[in-house]
C-alpha cells in the first residue's frame, strides 16, 4: 500500500499539532505540507500534490469550502471544524469525511480508512461530473469570487467585478482592466451571485446592474448594454425582459 | 383611572359610607337653622347630591399632582376648588329647595340661616375627598413604580441570562477542547495550565453573570482572562492591548459587556487575518461618565463579518440599565473596526 500523502491546514497551531500527533502513529502517512491558511493550501495542492488535505473551515482569506471549490478536483478532502452547522453543506461537496472538534485519534483513522478506499476506487480525486461546488454559505449570496491562477489565488469581491462572459468551459472575470479565468459553468456562478445585482443579460453575459449606464437600440428587436466604462455588451431578448424587471 | 372608582373595593366602601356624610352635610346646617324634622328628606336628598362634586375632586387632584407641583399651587386649587364645589351646591339646593317648598316649606324658609355652615360642610368635604385622593394617588404610584422597577429587574437578568448564553460560545469551548486535547501530547503542563484558566474563566462570569454591577476592574479582567485563552489558540496572531485608567478600578457597571466586545474583535477581526493583529481595550473617564474603545484589525474582504447579534445583545443591556444615558457605537474604516461605549458614572461598587 502506498503511502497517503497529507496535507493539514488549519488556521490554530494547536490544531495542526494535534493532528500531526496523531498522523504520527501511522506509518502509512505522510505529511507532505502544513499550511496556516487557504492560499497555502492551494500553493500546497498545485505544488506538492497531496491526496488529501484535512481542512478547517473558518480560516483568514480563504475558507475550507473556497480551498475546496479552487482545488477539490485535484485532491480528497476531510473537513475538521468545531461547527457542526457545516456537516450537511461538506457532504454536498463531497467531502470524505467531517470531523467535529475535539475528535480523536480514532475518528480520524477511520476517516483516513475512507479516505484510502474512495481514492483506491478512484484515484484521480472525485471526477469534476462529482463536484459542483458551491461556497455559498447557507441562505446567503456569496460576496467575492475566488480564482486560482496555478499556486496563486485571486479574491475578488463581486461589487469590483463588472461582468462575466462565458468562455467553453471557464469564465472570464472582467475587473477593470483585468480578466481572470475561472474553471466554472457561468451558470453555477450564476446561481452563487445575488440575482437583484448580476443579471444574465445574454447566454454568454452576466452583468452587473451598478455598471450599466444605459441600453441602446442596436438594430430593430438587438439591444446592447452600455456600461459607465463605455464598454458595449449584447442583451439577448430574454435578457433584456431580465433587465426591465429589475430596473 | 379614578382613584375610588377604578377599584371596587373603594368603590363600595364609598358607596357604604358617603349615604352618611351626604346626608349629614345638609341635615346638620338644617337642624343647626331650626328646620322641621318632617321636611329632612328633601335636605338630605340635597346633600346626597354634593357626592359628584366630591368624587370629581379626584380630576382636580389630577391637574395639580401633589408631588411635582408647587405645595402653595396645590392649596390654591383645592381651595378654589371646594369654594366654588360649595357655591354651586349652595345655588343648586336654593333651587332644589325652592321647587320643593310646597312639599316641605321649612327647608327654603330657614335657608338664608344655613347658607353658612352648609358652605362650611361642603368645602371641608370637597377638602377631605382632595386628602384622601393624594393619598390613595401616592400609594397607588408607589406600587405601580415598584412594578416597573420589578419587571425592569427581570428584563436585566433575562438580558444577563441571553449574554450569558451567547457569551458562552459552545465554538469557543470546542475550540478551546481542542486546543487542550492537543496540548495533552505535546506539552501536558500547558494543557493543565489551558484546563485551569478556562475554568476560571467560565467561573468568573458566572459569577458576574449573577450580580447586576460589577466593579470595571473585574470586567477589564474577565475580558482580558478570555483573551489569554483565546492566545493558546492563535499565538503570536493575536496581540493584546489594555490600557486602563488608574482611577476607573472600583466603578461598578453592568456585568459581561465587555467580554462580548472583546469576543467579537478576535471572531470577527483577528481570526480573518492572516497575520492577525492587535485587539485594542482602552478605557478612560470623563467628567461624569466612562469611555470604552475595542478596537481591532479585519479583513474588509472577508464573508465573515459578524451578524451582529454580539452587539445587538450588549445595545440591548445597556438600553435596559441606562436607557437613553448610555451609547453603543461601532465604524468601521480602514480595515478597522472600532466599537465606542460610553456609560454614566455611578457610585462606587
Amino acid at each position: 500500500m502506498t503511502r497517503l500523502r497529507i496535507a493539514i491546514v488549519d488556521d490554530e497551531a494547536p490544531a495542526r499539532q494535534v493532528l500531526r500527533e496523531y498522523l504520527s502513529a501511522d506509518p502509512d502517512v505522510e505529511i507532505v505540507a502544513e499550511c496556516a491558511n487557504g492560499f497555502e493550501a492551494v500553493k500546497a495542492v498545485t505544488e506538492v500534490h497531496p491526496d488529501l488535505l484535512l481542512l478547517d473551515v473558518q480560516m483568514p482569506k480563504l475558507n475550507g469550502f473556497e480551498v475546496l471549490q479552487l482545488v477539490g478536483r485535484e485532491v480528497a478532502v476531510v473537513f475538521a471544524t468545531a461547527y457542526d452547522e457545516y456537516a450537511l453543506r461538506a457532504f454536498e461537496v463531497h467531502a470524505i469525511d467531517y470531523l467535529l472538534k475535539p475528535f480523536g485519534a480514532d475518528r480520524l483513522h477511520e476517516a483516513l480508512g475512507v479516505a484510502r478506499k474512495r481514492l483506491a476506487q478512484n484515484p484521480g480525486g472525485p471526477t469534476p461530473g462529482q463536484l459542483t461546488v458551491d461556497a455559498r454559505p447557507p441562505g446567503a449570496w456569496i460576496s467575492r469570487i475566488v480564482i486560482r491562477d496555478g499556486a496563486n489565488v485571486h479574491v475578488v469581491a463581486t461589487d469590483k467585478v463588472d461582468y462575466i462572459e462565458a468562455q467553453d468551459d471557464y469564465v472570464s472575470v472582467k475587473v477593470g482592466d483585468r480578466s481572470l479565468l475561472k474553471e466554472q459553468p457561468l451558470t453555477d456562478l450564476e446561481r452563487q451571485l445575488d440575482p437583484q445585482r448580476f443579471v444574465r443579460i445574454h447566454r454568454s453575459f452576466l452583468m452587473n446592474l451598478d455598471r450599466l449606464a444605459r441600453l441602446e437600440l442596436a438594430a430593430k428587436d438587438s439591444r446592447v448594454a452600455v456600461l459607465k466604462d463605455g464598454r458595449q455588451l449584447p442583451v439577448s431578448r430574454s435578457g433584456y425582459t431580465r433587465l426591465k424587471e429589475l430596473l | 383611572m379614578h382613584p375610588v372608582l377604578s377599584h371596587p373595593h373603594r368603590r363600595r366602601l364609598f358607596i357604604i359610607l358617603w349615604p352618611l356624610f351626604g346626608a349629614g352635610a345638609g341635615l346638620l346646617p338644617f337642624w343647626w337653622a331650626g328646620g322641621q324634622l318632617g321636611d329632612a328628606w328633601a335636605v338630605a336628598l340635597w346633600g346626597e347630591a354634593l357626592g359628584l362634586p366630591v368624587l370629581a375632586a379626584a380630576y382636580v387632584c389630577r391637574a395639580a399632582p401633589i408631588t411635582t407641583s408647587d405645595p402653595w399651587r396645590v392649596l390654591v386649587t383645592i381651595s378654589l376648588a371646594a369654594l366654588i364645589t360649595a357655591g354651586l351646591w349652595l345655588e343648586a339646593g336654593r333651587a332644589w329647595l325652592w321647587l320643593v317648598s310646597p312639599a316641605a316649606p321649612s327647608p327654603y324658609a330657614v335657608f338664608p340661616t344655613m347658607t353658612m355652615p352648609a358652605a362650611l360642610g361642603a368645602a371641608l368635604l370637597f377638602m377631605l375627598a382632595s386628602a384622601v385622593n393624594y393619598t390613595l394617588t401616592a400609594g397607588d404610584e408607589r406600587q405601580a413604580v415598584a412594578a416597573r422597577m420589578l419587571q425592569a429587574e427581570i428584563g436585566a437578568r433575562d438580558a444577563e441570562l441571553r449574554a450569558l448564553r451567547a457569551q458562552v460560545n459552545p465554538h469557543f469551548l470546542f475550540n478551546c477542547l481542542h486546543s487542550i486535547s492537543s496540548l495533552i501530547g505535546s506539552s501536558p503542563a500547558g494543557a493543565r495550565q489551558m484546563c485551569i484558566e478556562l475554568a476560571d474563566f467560565f467561573r468568573e462570569s458566572l459569577r458576574a453573570g449573577a450580580q447586576n454591577r460589577i466593579a470595571l476592574s473585574s470586567e477589564v479582567d474577565l475580558a482580558r482572562r478570555y483573551l489569554e485563552i483565546e492566545r493558546l489558540r492563535f499565538g503570536s496572531r493575536l496581540g493584546i492591548n489594555f490600557q486602563v485608567a488608574d482611577d476607573v478600578g472600583d466603578i461598578p457597571m453592568p456585568a459581561l459587556l465587555l467580554q462580548p466586545l472583546v469576543e467579537n474583535a478576535v471572531r470577527h477581526g483577528i481570526a480573518t487575518l492572516v497575520d492577525g493583529g492587535t485587539v485594542t481595550l482602552e478605557v478612560t473617564r470623563h467628567t461624569g461618565r466612562i469611555a470604552v474603545r475595542v478596537e481591532n484589525p479585519f479583513d474588509p474582504d472577508e464573508e465573515r463579518h459578524g451578524t451582529g447579534i454580539g452587539l445587538k445583545n450588549v445595545r440591548a443591556r445597556l438600553e435596559t440599565t441606562y436607557g437613553p444615558l448610555a451609547t453603543l457605537h461601532a465604524e468601521s474604516n480602514d480595515a478597522r473596526f472600532t466599537v465606542l461605549l460610553s456609560i454614566p458614572l455611578e457610585g462606587p461598587a
